[in-house]
């Protein structure tokens, strides 16, 4: 717990992670900058019932997370282009292994919502489960078994995409 | 890749990102506009209920005067009326007695007639 610190300072410290939640599901810099907008309106909007600024950063998280997955799914439903095919931003030239990152990125954005948003919440955010499923409101052995089916799914993908690289 | 290692490429591959520059200018900006257009119509909301109400408080008044004013008007009127009109039947009756008055008189001394 502790004080809650004025509107602005909430979105200067925040605004990264509301937008990485975004960025990672989404794979779309402009969508991920408005959601993070919306998102952070909502805020200001809900701020008389936020007590602190751990509560604020909860909130936020899952607000990012919901929203996020009510933006994937308005996508498909609007039969635009599907973020899978969207373009990821340029690769970081400091990764270790950027053509695997690409893989690696571009494989979580072909997830569906939830799975998605579980591993971004996960890995990104560094989450545990139990965290994770208080956030959703899900049962904690829900998320579990379903990261772990994401992660094997993910694997698969990686592994195909090997396999295909190998032989082409 | 063993679990282990695919979990830390992961993480590596979904690590976060820093917000674009402006941004958290813009939000700001946003929710104080926002903020602003919320707090105009509610203002404006108040002063329009509150004329409103002025408004009809002060149409009751000036009707009920208005209408006070002519129900007195109208008893008025319609007193004289009666005044007019008890005055104009007693002037008849007086006449009327008068006439009949005369012509009793007028018939009993009348020579030859009444069988003398």
């Amino acid at each position: 717990m502790g004080s809650l610190p004025s509107f602005s300072e909430l979105v200067e410290r925040h605004q990264s992670m509301v937008f990485s939640i975004a960025l990672r599901a989404l794979a779309n810099r402009e969508v991920a900058e408005d959601l993070t907008q919306e998102v952070f309106l909502s805020l200001h909007e809900n701020l008389a019932s936020i007590e602190s600024e751990d509560h604020a950063r909860n909130w936020l998280r899952r607000a990012a997370a919901n929203r996020s997955v009510d933006e994937i799914r308005r996508r498909k439903y609007r039969r635009g282009p599907s973020l899978d095919q969207v373009a990821e931003p340029a690769v970081d030239a400091e990764e270790s292994d950027p053509m695997l990152m690409a893989q690696l990125r571009e494989s979580v954005a072909s997830l569906p919502p939830l799975p998605r948003l579980l591993t971004i919440m996960r890995f990104q955010q560094e989450m545990e489960p139990r965290e994770i499923a208080a956030q959703l409101d899900m049962p904690v052995a829900t998320v579990k078994s379903r990261l772990h089916r994401t992660m094997k799914v993910l694997r698969g993908k990686l592994e195909k995409r090997a396999e295909v690289r190998k032989h082409a | 890749m063993d679990e282990r290692e695919f979990e830390q490429e992961l993480r590596a591959a979904l690590r976060p990102v820093a917000a674009p520059p402006g941004l958290a200018e813009r939000i700001v900006r946003e929710a104080e506009a926002r903020q602003a257009a919320r707090r105009k119509p509610v203002a404006q909301q108040i002063w329009l209920r509150w004329g409103a109400l002025a408004a009809m408080f002060a149409a009751g008044t000036f009707g009920g005067l208005h209408w006070n004013e002519r129900r007195q008007v109208e008893q008025l009127e319609a007193r004289r009326v009666a005044e007019q009109f008890t005055l104009a039947m007693s002037i008849a009756t007086r006449k009327m007695s008068k006439l009949q008055r005369n012509l009793v008189v007028e018939v009993t001394l009348r020579p030859g007639k009444g069988g003398q």
